[in-house]
């Protein structure tokens, strides 16, 4: 804010959408997690996700 | 039992020496002007790594990563192709119905003097320019001690760029120095360039691929600026509990 970049109003836009995009790989994906198949599940980048 | 693929891959000494190396760079870096950009820091760790023979493994986990992150840095170049109208006016009322002033034209006439610039100026502007790099060596220190979270950590971070650049399109947003040059706001000085100025220089120029991306000016909301240092806040905790909270400074001075 100090440098002219940002009003306040943004920078509270900015830490709800870090929260959420946490809440969401934390919790969200992973409740959902028993949608996706088991061959998805062994992928090396998804299976390291959710196992 | 922690199972091969989840358990740190090196030993305590092998694991902070690359980290040494990557935070070694970043400070020479940020300390000379150069805005360390996540493509460099990608070649700098791969050198990093090649030291404790784990480049495979580093391209394997970082490629698809940088591959999508770079791919958000391109496309948000181009918003101001897409978007025409830019929104000026509700950040500032939402500011002035909080506060009774926006707190940057505030700010600024409380604390700014470039004639005498003062320790906080040179934090201020180190910070923000720590904007790149911060995100990549906190990914980097995850990718050393624990794959899994790196994983989970990269997610969140292309996540919420990718969220940040659809709002981007939908709600483009003036910025306060932006909508001071058009004497929308009060005025609103000049704070990086001339802190910059007092910052070291280097002869070297190292390539990057943002110098053929385009800059969205009108992506103020959200601030990535305060994004970026939550979702690291966040993590950390999760990662090292109450030890994590070491970072609130740094989250809290962005």
């Amino acid at each position: 804010m100090y440098l002219g970049e940002h009003y306040f109003t943004d920078v509270v836009a900015g830490i709800i959408y870090a929260t959420a995009s946490f809440i969401l790989v934390e919790w969200g994906l992973k409740k959902i997690s028993y949608l996706i198949p088991d061959k998805v599940l062994q992928n090396r980048y998804v299976g390291l996700l959710y196992r | 039992m922690i199972s091969k693929k989840t358990r740190p891959i090196y030993n305590k000494t092998v694991t902070i020496l690359p980290i040494v190396f990557m935070a070694a760079i970043s400070f020479y870096m940020i300390s000379h002007r150069i805005w360390f950009s996540p493509d460099q820091f990608f070649i700098f760790a791969l050198v990093g790594v090649m030291f404790i023979g784990r480049v495979k493994l580093f391209i394997l986990d970082w490629g698809p990563f940088m591959l999508l992150y770079l791919s958000y840095e391109f496309l948000r170049g181009l918003v101001p192709f897409i978007s025409k109208h830019v929104n000026i006016f509700p950040m500032v009322n939402m500011d002035e119905k909080i506060f009774g002033f926006i707190p940057t034209v505030k700010l600024q006439s409380l604390f700014y003097n470039p004639i005498n610039l003062h320790w906080y100026d040179y934090v201020a502007v180190t910070l923000y320019i720590c904007h790149f790099v911060t995100p990549m060596i906190v990914a980097f220190i995850f990718w050393m001690k624990d794959r899994q979270i790196f994983k989970r950590y990269t997610l969140a971070l292309l996540i919420l760029s990718y969220a940040a650049f659809l709002t981007y399109i939908i709600y483009p947003a003036m910025p306060p120095w932006m909508a001071s040059s058009y004497g929308y706001i009060p005025p609103i000085k000049e704070v990086t360039g001339v802190v910059m100025s007092h910052f070291f220089t280097t002869p070297f120029h190292l390539p990057s691929l943002y110098s053929i991306m385009d800059a969205n000016p009108v992506a103020a909301m959200p601030s990535l600026h305060s994004a970026f240092p939550m979702l690291i806040l966040l993590y950390l905790v999760r990662k090292y509990k109450v030890s994590g909270l070491l970072f609130l400074p740094y989250a809290m001075g962005v």
